[in-house]
């Protein structure tokens, strides 16, 4: 499965998931500074850490992409000091899986809106788990944790599914991607 | 034009007929019509204008067209069955950055070897004869992300010399050095001429180099191959139109310094990461002037113009406009008097659209005519509706020009206006300063250029050694020897000889010598330790999973149980120093502390917990033990992150991935490469937010975060590009890169049964505390 990738891609990704890593670090210190207290906020601000689950497949379109790219990012989040130790690259293997299922449900074949947006939700679905479990979600009274649980899918779906598509079709237009499977007209590379 | 020289006596090394190439998505050939053959240790320079298609003929040569990049060659193409095998071909690209994929001296030169399936006992041997012949006298394990622009193609070379490759391919190898590093190149171009080697040179600024070559072929501005040339009838030919080009040329308008100062540097110092970048600086801009900063690669010639600009505080000292320090004035005043233009003009880019970023604002399908206008006089008309990113290098540095003409500003900072342009437009960027000088307007420019600096400064201040060396005339500079020796400027002028090297290169090289060779030879305690000798992969799977399973504690128990597996593992084991560890974690204590009273303030408490209500918090002991709970399992793994991060060689890590855990190479050797790119981010990132600043937008990321965040997206789509181009070329294609047994390895990262043993014995305590 990994012998198919080009080299190219592969660079790429790891670039792509260094940026992605870098604004996820940038990300872990607004967020310590959103207080704790406002947990709306603090769900609506989870998206943000799933894009390299969304942006690196929609671009390269190869199975087990939005895995890697998100444990590479995670990796990278963790060497610039995020303040979760191991635990980022827990939390990036969880959200890379769900990003990979979505695209594994469409079969690796159908990059559009909707299959990033279900990618989005899934990472922040996978990551509630361990929200409620590590990051102690199942302390919460019942109503804010509802109301958690749900910004947090919308927020996946947005920050982490449609952000991500509109930066790799913004790329797609600067012609930076044309050597890439997303140039090809939405096809998936053959597998 | 004159035929292609019939080949006599000894048989050529490549030979083309009819060669075209055509790119994917191209409905025109970039280069065609290509007939000629090189002969064993000849010389060949490729010339032509920008954009005629010297580097698509060279890659299809090599290869790499069409095997790293799409695009189809037609017509024959015959190599020589000596350099038709990998290796063979030794590529030397233009940026010194983007053609490395490992971090050691030593690892690069192997990783071509590796790909020859070169055996490990001979990769030392071959390591240090390549670093001998180019005279790169450094330790064989520094690190080269810190060498000159110089060095770094030396090592270049060298890579390809350890391959014996028997035809070398240099494509503008320069562009991106100081004087004394080209001449560095040069030296070493004759010099592998000497020693029979096959050349094939694409490069801008030549003359010095025409003592060694001996043919010319010469492509067209439509990628025709023009003819070959024997050196000497090109030299005729070039001279009359380089004769004819000099009657064309504006003069350079008058100096008109009114002597009243535009912008004053007092007592200008600066310090960077701790080290003095230059120092005592004091100097002033007049109206009218025309100022050129030189100076030897890294001297902090672009730091200084950020600081002109107001963009870098000063360690100490200020700038003044017009008597105003820069830095009490706000952004937008400042930048209305003040232009600066990057050396990436990308950077400046905020719009998708060309026009766009002319006209300042989205304009949607409707042109207004003076932004065409605009467009036109600039040569941009046609691409009024496609990305500013699609354009090409000449074409975004005039879009980037003239989207600061729009402004009236009285100081004009230019970082290297000339880089990456071809003649046309160098000469169209330089005019329009010419003329704004003669308006009143004070420019300063960067640049290596020394022609361009005796073309068109008034005035030259050359930056060395953390000072203001010398400021002023061009004409008396030129006769200081002992500060262009000083300054790297010297070479430019000498012609490259048969003699070997020479020249104040040496003395470059003497300089940074020092500072290179204490590589620490010893490592780390910690990575001496048990841990440290721990295979890479094995551990960081272990630590994984023992973090996972940490952070699945849910009472005080399990945690204090885990917590001592991971005491002993970092300091009985992995030999941490508590002091350290703590001093480089401490800024996490902050957030710890946050997330504590988080918990303690707002956990929902089972019935029969006391609280207290407070304002809107609902404070509870029950709360506090909760947030304890969570800070204490996360702590523990980020202990473990630290003694996984100071314990293990990054390039062993990723070695082992392949070697050990026979992970496809592409994938592994990939990620390595792609990692250096997390050096240069920190830089990346603080120019393109001065960039930002410079137009007013720093604000943008919130509301148009996409548009934001696509110069530095695309930039790393590029850079990531000529990486896997560069390790193609070095034989990284076919089995050394896609089977883990298709290579050889330098380094040998041994998987032994106790690596195993030790992560399943680790794994099963943590399972075993976690569970009783």
């Amino acid at each position: 499965m990994l012998a198919k990738w080009k080299l190219r891609e592969v660079i790429l990704m790891v670039v792509l998931a260094i940026v992605c890593g870098g604004l996820y670090r940038v990300w872990d210190v607004i967020n310590a500074l959103v207080p704790t207290t406002a947990y709306a906020l603090q769900a609506a601000m989870t998206g943000f850490w799933m894009i390299a689950g969304v942006l690196v497949p929609y671009i390269i379109r190869r199975p087990v992409a939005a895995l890697i790219a998100e444990l590479v990012a995670a990796a990278v989040e963790l060497l610039l000091g995020g303040q979760f130790g191991l635990g980022t690259m827990e939390s990036g293997l969880i959200q890379g899986i769900g990003s990979e299922i979505a695209f594994l449900i469409f079969a690796y074949r159908v990059f559009n809106l909707s299959s990033c947006m279900l990618s989005g939700t899934l990472a922040s679905l996978a990551y509630l788990f361990q929200w409620y479990f590590q990051y102690g979600g199942k302390a919460l009274d019942t109503g804010t944790m509802l109301l958690s649980i749900i910004i947090s899918l919308v927020s996946g779906a947005i920050l982490g599914g449609w952000l991500p598509k509109l930066m790799g079709d913004a790329l797609k237009r600067t012609g930076a991607v044309r050597n890439y499977a997303i140039a090809k007209d939405g096809r998936a590379m053959p597998q | 034009m004159s035929q292609p020289l019939p080949v006599q006596g000894e048989s050529p090394l490549i030979s083309v007929r009819d060669l075209a190439v055509t790119y994917d998505g191209e409905a025109n050939p970039s280069v065609r019509g290509c007939t000629f053959s090189v002969r064993r240790g000849e010389c060949v320079l490729l010339a032509g204008p920008s954009g005629s298609g010297k580097s698509t003929l060279a890659m299809a040569l090599a290869g790499i067209i069409p095997r790293s990049i799409e695009g189809v060659v037609s017509g024959e193409c015959w190599l020589a069955p000596s350099v038709a095998k990998p290796g063979k071909i030794g590529y030397v690209f233009q940026d010194p950055e983007a053609q490395f994929c490992m971090h050691h001296v030593d690892d690069e030169i192997a990783f071509g070897l590796e790909n020859l399936q070169v055996s490990r006992d001979e990769m030392p041997e071959r390591i240090a004869q390549a670093l001998a012949a180019v005279h790169l006298d450094v330790h064989p394990h520094a690190a080269h992300a810190r060498f000159s622009g110089g060095m770094k193609q030396k090592l270049a070379i060298a890579c390809a010399l350890a391959m014996e490759s028997e035809l070398f391919i240099f494509d503008e190898p320069t562009a991106n050095l100081d004087p004394a590093s080209t001449r560095m190149v040069f030296s070493m171009i004759s010099e592998l001429r000497k020693q029979g080697k096959t050349l094939l040179v694409i490069e801008h600024k030549y003359e010095a180099l025409l003592p060694v070559v001996d043919r010319v072929i010469a492509l067209g501005q439509n990628g025709e191959q023009e003819g070959v040339f024997s050196t000497d009838e090109w030299c005729r030919r070039t001279r009359h139109e380089r004769k004819v080009r000099m009657q064309q040329e504006i003069p350079p308008a008058p100096a008109a310094p009114t002597g009243e100062a535009a912008l004053e540097l007092c007592d200008l110092s600066l310090t960077y990461g701790g080290t003095k970048v230059w120092a005592g600086i004091d100097a002033q801009v007049g109206r009218g002037e025309w100022i050129a900063i030189v100076g030897p690669n890294g001297a902090g010639k672009s730091s200084l113009l950020e600081t002109m600009a107001g963009l870098r505080r000063p360690t100490q000292g200020t700038v003044r406009f017009s008597g105003k320090p820069v830095t009490s004035m706000s952004a937008r005043e400042r930048y209305s008097h003040i232009a600066y233009g990057f050396q990436n003009p990308e950077y400046q880019f905020l719009y998708e659209q060309v026009a766009d970023e002319m006209a300042g604002r989205v304009l949607g399908d409707d042109m207004p005519e003076d932004v065409l206008d605009a467009l036109a006089a600039f040569g941009l008309a046609e691409h009024a509706h496609a990305s500013p990113y699609a354009l090409s290098q000449g074409q975004k540095r005039r879009l980037s020009v003239a989207v600061m003409m729009r402004t009236d500003a009285d100081v004009w900072l230019f970082d290297e206006p000339t880089y990456g342009q071809d003649p046309a437009s160098e000469a169209q960027i330089l005019n329009r300063l010419l003329q704004l000088q003669a308006s009143g307007k004070s420019i300063v420019t960067v640049t290596h250029d020394m022609e361009l600096v005796q073309k068109y400064a008034t005035r030259v201040w050359v930056l060395a050694e953390g000072e203001l060396l010398y400021d002023g005339a061009v004409s008396e500079l030129l006769e200081r020897q002992d500060i262009l020796q000083r300054a790297h400027l010297l070479d430019d002028i000498l012609p490259v000889t048969d003699e070997g090297p020479e020249s104040s290169a040496d003395f470059a090289l003497e300089e940074v010598r020092g500072s290179l060779q204490h590589v620490p030879l010893q490592p780390s305690l910690q990575r001496r330790s048990p841990i440290g000798k721990w295979h890479p992969d094995v551990k960081a799977l272990t630590l994984l999973v023992t973090a996972v399973v940490c952070m699945c504690c849910w009472s005080f128990d399990q945690v204090g149980r885990l917590w001592v597996l991971v005491l002993v593992l970092a300091f009985a084991l992995g030999w941490c120093q508590p002091g350290k560890m703590m001093k480089r974690l401490s800024p996490l204590v902050i957030v710890y502390v946050i997330y504590l009273w988080a918990f303690a303030a707002n956990a929902a408490t089972p019935s029969g917990y006391r609280y207290v209500h407070w304002l809107w918090f609902h404070i509870s002991w029950y709360g506090l033990n909760q947030g304890l709970l969570v800070v204490l399992r996360t702590f523990a793994t980020v202990i473990l992150a630290y003694m996984l991060l100071v314990t293990t060689d990054g390039t062993d890590f990723m070695v082992g991935l392949s070697q050990s855990l026979r992970i496809v190479p592409t994938m592994s050797y990939g990620m390595m490469a792609g990692m250096g790119f997390l050096g240069r981010f920190g830089h990346d990132i603080e120019t393109f937010r001065m960039a930002r600043r410079v137009r007013g937008r720093e604000g943008w990321w919130i509301v148009r975060p996409v548009t934001y965040a696509l110069p530095l997206l695309s930039q790393s789509v590029r850079i990531s590009e000529r990486l896997a181009i560069a390790m193609e070329a070095r034989g990284f294609h076919g089995d050394p890169a896609n089977r883990w047994n298709g290579r050889t390895y330098y380094r040998h990262v041994a998987l032994r049964t106790r690596d195993i043993a030790a992560g399943g014995v680790t794994v099963a305590i943590a399972l075993v505390l976690w569970l009783v």
